[in-house]
């Protein structure tokens, strides 16, 4: 059965439209189309969802050629859910954005009115991102994000957050070019830049152990894992609240999205054996200096953006638990990609949240937070929530894709990655913690609070998300499951999820 | 030995030397001048590879435009640069090493490639036809990776939006008056540039040319209308600023869309194939113009919003 | 040898140098250049690469792929600029505001 036609170009091409339509209409007008707009991008995944259910993958060649002339996308499983996933953060962001922005001067004005086709053009890019195939195109979108992302970080416009940005930009073209490095040097052997293309003809060939040691290089810079993570902490801390959870929730996961899909599409065949436990020592040196760092912040910000490379250190010890051949592989990358949703969804409320607390109180120090909780309950509350799935608690997505590797690592007698991963679940309970009990403190004096205009029900559907997956895990790992490049026959502790 | 061999020994060792000398070059505008000296070299060297569409394009944007950006910019920093240190010792061994490695690595898989040269030039031929164009890399740009070459525009009318977003938080610096002789040449050349650029977008389908030169050419005129002292690349009425900086993209998105009822998005049948592609060159030279012009301007400390009232 | 090999490993030796400026400066100017470095050597190595069959036409594919990576690293450079001078004007506005 042919598919409809667009169907895969639509999530792509429907926030994409709405950036041009946004900045050709005139302001007073295009004002109005953000939420109907976000909300009209978000639906667009649902046809692919149903697609992929019923029907299967489906690879679309772009332009009518097909790889390895032309670029051809590709709609699976995981495609579908991590579109959905941007879906579902990119609505609630929009619904909450608006509230953040100071719209008293005509200057302020301006430049946050940019935030609706820049976040527009870095969701298309998102969705193009999980669904490209093409090495050179996935080297394009990547930087597409990357400087749709430092125009969102400067609606901010203060010095602290300019300083950020272009850190971040030097950084995000730095990894981008050694990206491009590593894919002309796969292209150079193969003739391809298809992924799919590339794992069929993979050997064990020098070359292209270097091309993946690139590409690996740069979406490592580009996901902020230790110790390429210096760019992160000020750039999300810095920028406005729904810009950080853009930043912190979707555009780092991309970044590992790709890495993970290279890896399990066959790349790690390639890999030199020391490679796996290099990134795997990475990793757990991430989740302990993030969380170091988180635990000695004293700004709210600041620790969640730590907490984030805490948290992407714990999505690279997946490439050490998968490094060969195992049945059930596939849960284990299914965890990662609960993990990594997981993670989005609740940094992205929990930033949301914190933005509420830094417009009410002024400020997001941490000393300056106390009596948050009974001046504003439910985002403190929210917080907490949001803690809960980083430490990965039950009945979260976070802690069913926390379960997953901690059975692989002791499958594969890796107990010093198992130990990691506990480890890592006692440091996010210390800032989630942290963080909480400032707001808990009561108030020495009483403060005069100002009044907040972002509404609560997207952090409320941001943070509620993660235990609606973890309720339907069985329906997420088998949606992963299609076109899925990994053996997902055996499960590796049956029934021992739910 | 013959000329041509002995010039492929020197030119490339040349290009590596200067790139050392560059960067450490302690004063700052010697360092650029050199980046801009290095930039035609690049392009000789590409003509030596058989690429002189590229080389044109290289010397008009990567070496032409970003010099000039350099240049701007570092005529803001002026003296009150950040003091060069040197980066502490213990730091430097990894950074020796990793740099050491990488050109090492490189170097041993670029030798190995050469063993075996595999490529899509006759996939390319085999589709020409199709395409509409007779340049393959013109149909390599326009049709077969065109995806590419949309999201590319679109990493371009990001920058410029991201610009618009820096400026918006403060005012301008006034441009300055320039000596007669150069608005003199300038009430000249300017037009003569705008020509030259539409003459490389018609012939970009048949031989080297194409919007990326073009734009480059016209983001030229733009700079020199600003040098010149008159703001109207910046003054133009806000829509239009906007239209230009989108038209590229937009025009790229709705061939897309209309190419989508022939079975995917940016299909284009070959008999309608040259008119869009023409139509979307144009809209991408007049982007990719502008954005330059733009990009210049705030560099420069030109982009504010003074003249700001929201449409 | 084949000549276009020289020009691609110079283009190797140039990243590594690209490298170096980016990682082991600390002046972001310098580091801006070094970035700029690392990239013309990619393109050079990605020009080379494309002629590497002896004869007939050069590939195109990878002609393309340059001039596309042009446009994006000289956006990304034009960008990082304009944020370096908007960054130093205001250092420089704090420092006469303290004096």
């Amino acid at each position: 059965m042919t598919p409809p036609p667009f169907l895969v170009e639509l999530p792509v091409a429907v926030p994409m439209v709405l950036a041009v339509v946004w900045l050709l209409l005139p302001r007073r007008f295009a004002r109005f189309l953000a939420r109907p707009g976000a909300l009209t991008a978000a639906v667009a995944v649902l046809p692919c969802l149903h697609w992929v259910w019923r029907h299967g993958p489906i690879r679309q060649p772009l332009g009518g050629w097909m790889a390895p002339l032309g670029i051809d996308l590709y709609l699976d499983g995981l495609s579908a859910f991590l579109m959905l996933f941007h879906a579902c953060a990119g609505a609630a962001i929009s619904f909450s954005a608006a509230g953040y922005f100071p719209g008293s001067d005509a200057a302020d004005r301006q430049r946050t009115d940019l935030f609706w086709p820049l976040f527009f053009l870095v969701w298309g890019g998102l969705n193009s991102l999980v669904l490209s195939l093409d090495l050179f195109n996935l080297f394009v979108t990547l930087e597409l994000i990357g400087i749709g992302g430092v125009g969102l970080i400067l609606i901010r416009g203060d010095a602290g957050a300019t300083r950020a940005a272009m850190e971040y930009l030097l950084q995000a073209l730095v990894g981008g070019m050694l990206f491009l490095l590593g894919a002309a040097l796969m292209y150079s052997r193969t003739a391809t830049m298809d992924l799919h293309l590339i794992a069929e003809m993979l050997t064990p060939d020098p070359v292209l152990n270097i091309g993946l040691a690139l590409i690996l290089a740069g979406l490592m810079v580009k996901a902020a894992l230790f110790p390429m993570h210096f760019w992160l902490p000020p750039a999300h801390a810095n920028a406005a609240a729904p810009v950080s959870a853009v930043l912190s929730g979707l555009v780092v996961t991309a970044a590992y999205v790709v890495a993970l899909r290279l890896w399990y599409a066959g790349f790690h065949q390639l890999a030199p054996m020391m490679l796996p436990p290099i990134l795997s020592v990475l990793g757990c040196l991430g989740i302990v200096w993030g969380g170091a760092m988180a635990l000695r912040q004293d700004r709210l910000k600041r620790l969640l953006a730590y907490s984030t490379v805490s948290q992407m250190g714990y999505l690279f010890l997946v490439f050490a638990l998968a490094s060969e051949a195992l049945p059930g592989q596939g849960w284990v990358w299914a965890g990662a990609v609960y993990m990594a949703v997981s993670h989005g969804l609740a940094k992205a409320g929990a930033f949301l949240a914190a933005g509420r607390l830094q417009t009410a109180y002024g400020s997001d120090r941490l000393s300056a937070l106390a009596g948050a909780a009974s001046t504003h309950p439910l985002a403190v509350m929210m917080l907490a929530l949001s803690g809960l799935h980083l430490m990965g608690l039950p009945p979260g997505a976070g802690f069913a894709g926390k379960w997953i590797l901690l059975m692989a690592a002791m499958a594969k007698d890796q107990w010093g990655i198992a130990a990691f991963i506990l480890l890592g679940g006692l440091i996010s309970a210390g800032y989630t913690v942290r963080a909480v009990e400032a707001c808990l403190r009561p108030a020495e004096s009483p403060i005069e609070t100002a009044p907040v205009r972002a509404p609560m029900f997207p952090i409320l559907i941001l943070v509620l998300a993660p235990f609606v997956i973890g309720i339907l895990l069985e329906e997420a790992g088998v949606l992963l499951s299609i076109g899925a490049p990994v053996d997902f026959s055996e499960f590796p502790m049956p029934g021992g999820l739910r | 030995m013959n000329a041509g061999t002995l010039m492929d020994l020197i030119l490339p060792l040349g290009l590596v030397v200067l790139a050392e000398i560059i960067l450490r070059q302690r004063r700052a505008a010697e360092a650029v001048a050199q980046f801009m000296v290095f930039g035609l070299l690049m392009a000789v060297a590409w003509v030596r590879v058989d690429a002189p569409d590229l080389a044109l394009t290289e010397a008009a944007i990567g070496s032409g435009v970003t010099g000039a950006l350099l240049l701007a910019a570092l005529r803001r920093i002026g003296p009150h640069r950040e003091p060069t240190r040197p980066l502490p010792s213990p730091a430097r061994l990894p950074v020796y090493t990793a740099t050491l490695l990488l050109g090492g690595a490189l170097s041993w898989a670029l030798i190995e490639l050469w063993s075996d040269p595999v490529s899509l030039t006759a996939a390319v031929d085999a589709r020409l036809a199709e395409s509409g164009s007779s340049n393959p890399v013109a149909a390599v740009i326009l049709n077969f990776r065109a995806y590419d070459t949309f999201l590319e525009i679109g990493v371009l009318l990001l920058s410029a939006l991201a610009v618009y977003t820096l400026a918006g938080s403060r005012g301008r610096r006034s441009l300055e008056e320039p000596g007669p002789v150069f608005q003199f040449y300038l009430s000249r050349l300017a037009p003569l540039f705008a020509i030259v650029a539409l003459y490389l977008v018609w012939i970009g389908s048949r031989r080297p040319g194409g919007a990326f030169p073009a734009g480059a050419l016209l983001s030229g005129v733009g700079v020199l209308v600003l040098l010149g002292a008159s703001p109207w690349p910046l003054g133009l009425h806000r829509k239009v600023v906007r239209y230009l900086l989108v038209a590229g993209f937009g025009v790229f998105l709705f061939a897309g869309l209309w190419g989508g009822r022939y079975g995917a998005m940016l299909t284009l049948p070959p008999e309608q194939a040259k008119a869009w592609k023409l139509l979307i060159e144009l809209a991408c030279m007049l982007s990719i113009g502008f954005s330059f012009t733009v990009l210049f301007a705030c560099c420069a400390g030109w982009l504010g919003d003074e003249s700001g009232e929201g449409t | 040898m084949n000549p276009q090999l020289v020009y691609a490993l110079a283009g190797a030796w140039i990243c590594a140098i690209g490298l170096r400026g980016f990682m082991g400066e600390v002046d972001t100017f310098r580091r801006i250049l070094g970035a700029n470095l690392l990239g013309s050597g990619i393109f050079l190595v990605l020009v080379a690469v494309a002629r590497r069959a002896p004869d007939g036409p050069p590939d195109p594919v990878p002609h393309a792929m340059v001039l596309t990576g042009i446009v994006v690293s000289v956006s990304g450079t034009a960008l990082l600029l304009a944020l370096l001078a908007r960054l130093h004007e205001e250092h420089r506005e704090e420092g006469e505001g303290n004096e």
